[in-house]
């Protein structure tokens, strides 16, 4: 950086005292320029920190006109994008001039853009799920002719081997006991022992005793007594199929048995891991866990 | 022959990076740096191809900059390759790079980097691969009075586009400042 500058040569003494009055005025004048700066600096910075509120305008103006703003990520971006075939070149070319001379525009247009892919993903997200209705209840205001559709949104993905599709049942069948929900298919804190868990069945409030009718017509595979479920039975239907009613006080059928629509199989209790009298309900086919919230009326 | 190059770091560096910062550009800067390495890189490979020793490679207010002494033992055909490696091998970056969505930024950078520095310009690789190239086909005095008008043309013409732009969005007091200093360096040199 420094240059190595040789001393001009002492010819005479006029010249010298001239060259010598000359280098001493740039000392002079250089020492002038120091000050202004310095002055100018210090100035600076005390405005700022005496005054910040009324710098800011300022400095956003600068800012802005020195191309703060300016996106040149965007536009070199889009430059490579050209390049790699992946937009035209106009479209790139277009992109990173409004990046870097209009980044206000460019701003609220990239906004705009991901304002539409959001609300396309929605509007396949509402495609999907037209394609698998979840019917429930429909309010008893409702006048024949409209059909309620909701959308229940899970958080957590649904556990291995649950699907909340609902299914078309080749049999007719009713609902095993007519109470009040108070527990439907879903992840929820378990009410004895915490924690979330996923809750596998529907739970129908009931007295202790009320009757409790066969889902579908089937043969009865199993009755047995179990820690959580307490007392409990499962019935085969059609299609592969499968009804379980747990926390029962009392077992009416037996495995093997023949069961018809709506006959009484069971009695409501609260064996097991139950707070109260309450027929838990689940139904299953081939291995995986269905909503039975579709196929029931409860209020 | 590097144990005699000088590696230097410039004061003007610093403030090439203050400017970066200031501009909430910071991550933009390795890229371009990046860039400008390989750059630089590709003039001193085919420099050394051809023995020609280096003077000094620095960090400067302009990014990296490499000094080597007149070339009076190249040819002309020599000189131009290794004037041309450096835009040269931005392009080839360019191209090669721009796979995936990761690299568009390095890519586009490479690009316009190359692009830039072919401009005609005396004090860029275009303007001097020019002077070369008209001096190889006819004589050196009409190459320079030719590269000359050619570099004052295109840095002019730079200018009055930025400053229109300037004048017309309100952005890119920067660019403009850029090509004055480019019409600064041309009218000097």
């Amino acid at each position: 950086m420094a240059a190595y500058h040789r001393p001009p040569p002492r010819r005479s003494p006029r010249r010298t005292v001239h060259q010598t009055a000359r280098r001493r005025d740039s000392g002079g004048r250089r020492m002038v320029q120091l000050v202004i700066c310095g002055g100018i600096f210090v100035l600076l910075a005390a405005w700022k920190l005496l005054s910040p509120q009324s710098i800011a305008p300022f400095a956003r103006t600068a800012g802005g006109l020195l191309g703060q703003d300016a996106d040149f990520r965007a536009a070199f971006s889009a430059v490579g994008r050209a390049i790699a075939g992946q937009s035209p070149v106009s479209d790139s070319l277009q992109e990173a001039y409004t990046a870097v001379f209009a980044p206000s525009r460019y701003e609220a247009e990239r906004a705009a853009q991901v304002q539409k892919g959001a609300m396309a993903a929605a509007d396949r997200l509402h495609a999907v799920m037209a394609a698998h209705p979840m019917v429930t209840q429909p309010p008893p205001e409702e006048d024949e002719g409209t059909v309620t559709q909701s959308y229940t949104f899970f958080s957590q993905p649904l556990p291995e081997k649950v699907t909340m599709a609902q299914e078309i049942f080749p049999f007719a069948h009713t609902t095993p006991l007519q109470g009040t929900l108070t527990s439907t298919f879903r992840w929820r804190e378990h009410p004895i022992y915490g924690g979330e868990r996923f809750h596998y069945g529907i739970d129908i409030a009931g007295t202790k005793g009320s009757a409790i009718g066969a889902f579908a017509g089937g043969v009865v595979k199993a009755v047995g007594e179990g820690a959580s479920l307490g007392k409990y039975l499962m019935i085969d239907h059609e299609g592969g199929i499968t009804t379980l009613y747990a926390h029962c006080s009392k077992i009416s059928v037996s495995s093997g048995q023949t069961v018809a629509m709506g006959e009484k199989v069971a009695e409501v209790g609260d064996t097991g891991d139950a707070t109260g009298p309450h027929l838990h309900f689940e139904i299953h086919r081939d291995g995986m866990y269905l909503n039975p919230i579709y196929y029931v009326e409860v209020h | 022959m590097w144990r005699s190059t000088e590696f230097r770091l410039e004061p003007g560096f610093f403030l090439l990076l203050a400017l970066a910062a200031a501009l909430g550009a910071l991550d933009v800067l390795p890229v371009l740096l990046a860039a400008a390495a390989c750059h630089e890189a590709a003039h001193l490979a085919v420099l050394g191809w051809f023995h020609v020793p280096v003077e000094r490679v620095a960090l400067t207010a302009a990014g990296v900059e490499i000094r080597a002494p007149i070339q009076t033992r190249l040819s002309y055909p020599q000189e131009i390759a290794a004037v041309a490696a450096g835009p040269a091998c931005n392009l080839l970056l360019a191209l090669v790079s721009a796979r995936g969505p990761g690299w568009y930024l390095f890519a586009g950078a490479n690009f316009l980097l190359g692009a830039f520095n072919l401009l005609p310009v005396l004090t860029l690789d275009g303007g001097r691969i020019c002077y070369l190239l008209v001096s190889w086909l006819w004589e050196p005095v009409t190459a320079d009075r030719l590269c000359r008008t050619l570099s004052a043309v295109t840095a002019w013409a730079l200018l009055l586009l930025l400053g229109g732009l300037l004048l017309l969005t309100g952005q890119g007091l920067l660019l403009l400042l850029g090509a004055a200093g480019l019409l600064a360096g041309c009218r000097r040199g």
